[in-house]
């Protein structure tokens, strides 16, 4: 029989989808979905690769997410997510030299002041709330301060960055829309102010960037300032987050960790692995595909699901289900895969890094204290709340 | 083993740089400079990874 799962539902992402996922790769991983007016869910790793690297099979035109049963817009707004080749690449172009190895490291210093400010409002053997209270301000600061907004408009970014994907969730009480808005008018604000003297952000490289000899267009502008904010700042939060869970659920590989900080990176690539923290991203066929079997007819959404591929026996062995530190290699498509990769990865990277490396300088045991509340989102089902308790990492301390 | 840019799919997001710095270097203006045409003694690891990695596929090696 069909193995019926309800991958449209937040609730099955917060849940643990990785039973699912197993079940789906072996006895239907190019699998149809009723709701939302259909679906095909890809949880092969194979497969997942083979479609993200096919952009004129299949598209991201029609948008990236999986399909909410709402209507779409008759033409959606060009962000560079949602661009075909080849003025995708022409475009992504522009933003990626701002994300290069050799500009991310150059901001280590900085994003290691971020973080041990943060860390500094921490105390050990208290009851504390750490997704929100501690790791989001961490990737808000950063992307933020990377745009060109002022320190003081920090946190109020963050409300609307969380309010605009995060609409699902009953707990955040601007609707996506209002909080769309509100980002609008404040980014125009900012444009207004580099028309009148640029600055050494990425606003003013955008404002002066040309694609075959032309401006960018205001929207295109603006469409990039919001992808921006939104890529660079739930999915950090949530992969520190869930990772941190992962080492609590795991005391083994904490402990390791803290004994060997120079497994950091490697235990960086399998919390990307393991967690995934972008569930998926949507593509659309532009004819007619067959795969496995099945027929994926032209104009049919296409969910690549990373958390599934992530696990595939295929590539990962029979360890695929665990979590283990010191996995290597580790080809994970926790970015995605293909043209419209994580741009951000390098960035993405180097602050989990640093955060784990001074978090466990100061703190070596983690316990949860209460109950960790999730993201109602199918996308970015993060961590909204956990309480933890810290306990100090003496060793370090005399240091 | 000879490098080969497909320029065409590059989006100059540096993974190969990150992998392998010194065969790979994204410039300033966000376009790839492979910096040995050929891959050097002793990087062949290095290299591999680098085009397995990359994410849009621009990268392969040919003998």
């Amino acid at each position: 029989m069909e193995p019926n799962y309800p991958l449209h539902l937040p609730d099955f992402y917060i849940g643990d989808p990785a039973p699912a996922y197993r079940d789906l790769r072996r006895n239907s991983p190019v699998h149809w979905t009723d709701a939302n007016g259909g679906f095909w869910g890809i949880t092969r790793y194979e497969d997942v690769k083979f479609i993200g690297s096919r952009p004129h099979l299949f598209s991201s035109a029609k948008g990236v997410l999986m399909p909410d049963g709402k209507p779409k817009p008759a033409e959606p707004r060009p962000m560079l997510i949602t661009t075909d080749p080849p003025r995708h690449n022409a475009l992504r172009k522009l933003i990626s030299k701002g994300f290069t190895p050799r500009h991310i490291n150059a901001m280590e210093p900085d994003v290691r002041e971020i973080v041990r400010g943060v860390l500094d409002s921490a105390k050990a053997g208290v009851e504390l709330e750490y997704a929100e209270g501690i790791v989001a301000k961490v990737p808000v600061r950063i992307i933020a301060d990377l745009l060109g907004a002022p320190a003081e408009d920090w946190e109020q970014f963050r409300a609307w960055s969380d309010a605009s994907v995060g609409s699902a969730d009953p707990g955040i009480t601007l609707t996506s829309q209002e909080a769309f808005g509100a980002l609008t008018t404040y980014f125009r604000r900012l444009i207004e102010l580099r028309e009148q003297r640029r600055a050494n952000d990425l606003i003013s490289i955008l404002m002066d960037a040309e694609v075959d000899g032309e401006s960018l267009s205001h929207d295109e502008l603006m469409s990039f300032l919001h992808l921006l904010l939104v890529a660079g700042n739930e999915t950090t939060r949530n992969l520190i987050a869930l990772g941190t869970i992962a080492l609590i659920n795991h005391p083994e590989q904490l402990r390791m960790l803290v004994e060997d900080p120079s497994l950091i990176p490697s235990a960086v690539e399998e919390m990307l692995r393991y967690v995934s923290p972008v569930t998926h991203m949507t593509r659309w066929a532009t004819e007619d595909v067959e795969l496995r079997g099945r027929t994926i007819r032209k104009g049919q959404a296409v969910v690549l699901l990373y958390g599934a591929a992530n696990r595939d026996e295929d590539v990962f062995g029979d360890t695929a289900e665990q979590f283990d530190i010191t996995r290597r290699p580790n080809p994970h498509l926790a970015f995605g895969t293909g043209e419209h990769a994580c741009m951000g990865l390098s960035l993405a990277r180097l602050e989990a890094r640093v955060f784990f490396e001074e978090l466990l300088a100061r703190f070596d045991r983690v316990e949860l204290t209460g109950e960790v509340l999730r993201m109602r989102s199918t996308m970015v089902p993060g961590v909204r709340t956990m309480h933890v308790r810290l306990g100090a990492n003496e060793k370090a301390a005399v240091r | 083993m000879r490098i080969v840019l497909d320029r065409a799919k590059c989006t100059g997001i540096g993974i190969c740089e990150s992998l392998a710095p010194t065969v790979f270097e994204v410039d300033d203006r966000g376009e790839l400079v492979v910096l040995a045409a050929e891959v050097p003694e002793g990087a062949l690891d290095e290299v591999t990874e680098a085009v397995e990695g990359c994410p849009a596929m621009a990268l392969r090696l040919e003998p």
